[in-house]
């Protein structure tokens, strides 16, 4: 008997519950209106010559690596960022990156460097840091920051380098901004296949 | 013519037959043969043996020099029955050869310590022979020898008398060496029942004879002598031959200086060995106490008494049985229990000459050095064998001393050495070690050390895992930079909600994104 009345009682309670549960949503629901649907975007390849990865590329064959790369705070997080003239920046909302901008860049210069396993030049450590990535609220793109190469074996960097890559934006939009921004960070791959 | 007529007496002159001269011819002949045979059977001489074994009347031959001199005529028991007579003759010629000193013995098969010796007469038999004597008396019985001589009476040289404690200690026919050269022989040997002491005659062949002398000192150089000494192992030996059968040498003690030569039949004392004979070669001696409380295990007697590292001395005796309880508490004053040592100094092997005079020097340098801290004391002589000696010499923090005259005897002052007490701490420390439960340590010592290694092994495979270029670093570095980000908003929402609490619920919508402008050119 007693084990029938509690379940009773805890049945009458889940039912409030639920009740209460709805009359807040529905409130809620009525107080507020349609959002903007959230578009998710990635760097494109822009490499000519760059092929399917095929197979595995060992490390000792890998002349060039990327470590890490390190951000600016604006940008540790995926809305899309575009800058005025004043150099205001405005996060996007409904623009995001399908990842951060650090594991993006890093995976697309990952993507262009070990395309080069034959050439004679030595074994080297690239590190970046990334200032800037966004829009420049002019028609174009700007990514910039410091790059240096390591030699393996070597503690410290043999060769630093400044880099500001600006490029046109072609057409309105989102789309034709990570494009141009794609474009950039190909520039920055081209660079440090030459320099190093 | 006148005839008177007398007759002629005719007389008839007698004649000796002619044929008398045959038997007087015969007698002649025959006294000549008579006397050729006495002539050829020569002289008869009397031999006293114990036993007529192997002698034969009629056969057995009397040879000298392998010569056949004589020869045995009869043999029979003497007069008491208790030994054999035997009667011989001898060709004339040899007569001025049977002295009183002649010596007679059997010739027969003989195995013994000098070698085998009469193996002809294993075919021939028996015969006796002899050697002359260098007396001028004639003699016709002698004594014979059961054993042949070992050298022969008329050989040049000297004959000295050794005597010994040990009965053993000699044999007939040993050879006597000198710097283990051979030069004579133990020819007879018996043991003085008076004395107690064993006494042999030595034979020392010319010319080696003059090296004996009135210092000379003989020892017995039997086998192989291996000795434990301060200085280390020491293998004394002879000759091979006195390896096997033993012998007796003789020399000088070192240092000492040649003796006066010896008349024939001087007595020598023997000694057990070569060094016995340099223990006391100093006629000047004295001798010194020491009460010693340290150990003294690896003493010996005969240990050398040494003063800064010469040796001036020798251990004569140590232990308790060396006085009476009364006298030793006398000598210990009742102080801690100290084991006397005498100590027999003999001077003249540091310095000055064997005299009176030096030992009274000798006493008075001891006694100021004795007053300015030098004490005796026992040194480790051989770590090997833990043999040890006297040495009397300046003791670091050592007081004042004296010798002291208690009694009849004359006492040092000693210390126990440093080495003892070291001997004494490093002991309690190995009991110390002992004690320690090392076989457990061990364990736990192996346990540690495999533990390590696993943890050591595992933090390889970590390190593996966290190296910058492995998979979990990278993994956990994007881990991070998304908790990092989380965080962000996190902080971000919190700020949203404090400043508008109700954004939980009624959320206001984001403004929307501006639209990036392409380049116009």
């Amino acid at each position: 008997m007693r084990y029938t009345f509690k379940t009773m009682m805890s049945v009458k309670s889940l039912c409030a519950y639920i009740g209460a549960v709805s009359i807040l949503l529905l409130v809620a629901g009525c107080a507020s209106k349609k959002a903007p649907v959230q578009q998710f975007y990635t760097l494109q390849y822009i490499g000519s010559n760059e092929e399917p990865m095929q197979g595995s590329v060992g490390l000792a064959n890998a002349k060039i690596r990327i470590a890490d790369i390190s951000t600016a705070a604006y940008l540790t997080q995926t809305g899309i960022v575009t800058a005025d003239a004043a150099g205001l920046i405005y996060p996007a909302n409904y623009h995001l990156w399908a990842e951060l901008p650090a594991v993006a860049i890093k995976r697309r210069l990952e993507r262009c460097v070990l395309q080069d396993t034959e050439s004679q030049r030595k074994s080297q450590l690239i590190q970046v840091q990334v200032h800037t990535f966004q829009g420049d609220g002019d028609g174009g793109v700007v990514f910039g920051g410091v790059w240096t190469s390591t030699l393996q074996g070597e503690r410290s960097a043999n060769d630093t380098y400044l880099f500001e890559y600006r490029e046109r934006q072609l057409g309105d939009g989102y789309s034709a901004l990570v494009a141009a921004l794609s474009q950039s960070v190909q520039m920055l791959c081209n660079d440090i296949l030459e320099k190093t | 013519m006148e005839n008177n007529g007398q007759k002629a007496k005719v007389s008839k002159r007698k004649r000796i037959s002619a044929v008398w001269l045959i038997p007087i011819f015969a007698i002649l002949v025959g006294a000549w043969f008579v006397y050729t045979e006495y002539q050829q059977q020569g002289n008869e001489i009397v031999l006293h043996f114990q036993s007529a074994e192997g002698i034969v009347a009629g056969k057995t031959k009397i040879r000298y020099l392998s010569i056949d001199v004589g020869e045995v005529t009869e043999v029979e028991l003497n007069e008491s029955l208790d030994a054999v007579e035997v009667r011989a003759r001898m060709q004339p010629g040899v007569m001025p050869l049977l002295l009183e000193d002649t010596r007679f013995w059997v010739v027969r098969p003989r195995v013994g310590a000098s070698g085998i010796s009469g193996l002809g007469t294993l075919l021939s038999g028996a015969y006796v022979s002899f050697n002359t004597g260098v007396s001028d008396t004639p003699m016709r019985t002698f004594i014979g020898e059961e054993e042949p001589p070992v050298s022969p009476a008329s050989a040049p040289g000297v004959r000295v008398r050794l005597r010994s404690d040990n009965g053993s200690d000699m044999q007939v026919g040993q050879p006597i060496l000198y710097k283990n050269y051979r030069v004579g022989q133990v020819e007879s040997v018996q043991f003085d029942h008076e004395s107690e002491k064993l006494m042999a005659q030595l034979f020392i062949e010319a010319p080696y004879h003059t090296l004996l002398n009135s210092q000379s000192r003989f020892w017995n150089s039997s086998g192989v002598r291996i000795k434990s000494r301060a200085s280390g192992f020491e293998i004394e030996t002879g000759s091979l031959e006195t390896i096997l059968s033993g012998g007796v040498a003789f020399d000088i003690p070192e240092g000492a200086d040649e003796g006066m030569p010896i008349a024939d039949n001087a007595l020598f004392d023997l000694y057990p060995n070569r060094e016995s004979i340099n223990q006391n070669p100093y006629e000047y001696a004295f001798d010194l106490i020491m009460m010693y409380e340290g150990s003294l295990r690896g003493l010996l007697v005969g240990a050398a008494v040494e003063f800064r590292g010469l040796q001036i001395g020798n251990v004569t005796e140590f232990g308790f049985e060396m006085f009476d309880q009364a006298r030793l508490a006398e000598l210990t004053q009742g102080e801690e229990i100290a084991v006397p040592i005498r100590l027999r100094i003999e001077p003249a092997r540091l310095v000055g000459e064997d005299t009176q005079e030096n030992i009274d020097r000798a006493l008075l340098g001891i006694s100021d050095s004795v007053r300015l801290g030098m004490r005796a004391t026992l040194r480790q002589g051989n770590l090997v064998t833990g043999a040890q000696y006297v040495s009397i010499e300046p003791l670091a923090g050592a007081d004042e001393g004296q010798l002291e005259q208690n009694g009849d005897v004359l006492m040092i002052p000693s210390q126990s050495s440093g080495i003892d007490l070291l001997t004494n701490k490093f002991g309690d420390t190995l009991d110390k070690l002992n004690a320690v439960p090392v076989n457990d340590v061990i364990a736990e010592l192996v346990k540690t050390m495999n533990s390590t290694q696993r943890t050591l092994r595992r933090a390889d495979t970590m390190l593996t895992d966290f190296s910058a270029d492995s998979t979990m670093y990278g993994s956990v570095q994007e881990s991070l930079t998304q908790l990092r980000t989380t965080l962000k908003t996190v902080d971000q929402l919190a700020s949203l909600l404090k400043e508008k609490p109700s954004q939980l619920i009624f959320a206001s919508p984001r403004a929307a994104d501006r639209i990036p402008r392409g380049s116009s050119r």
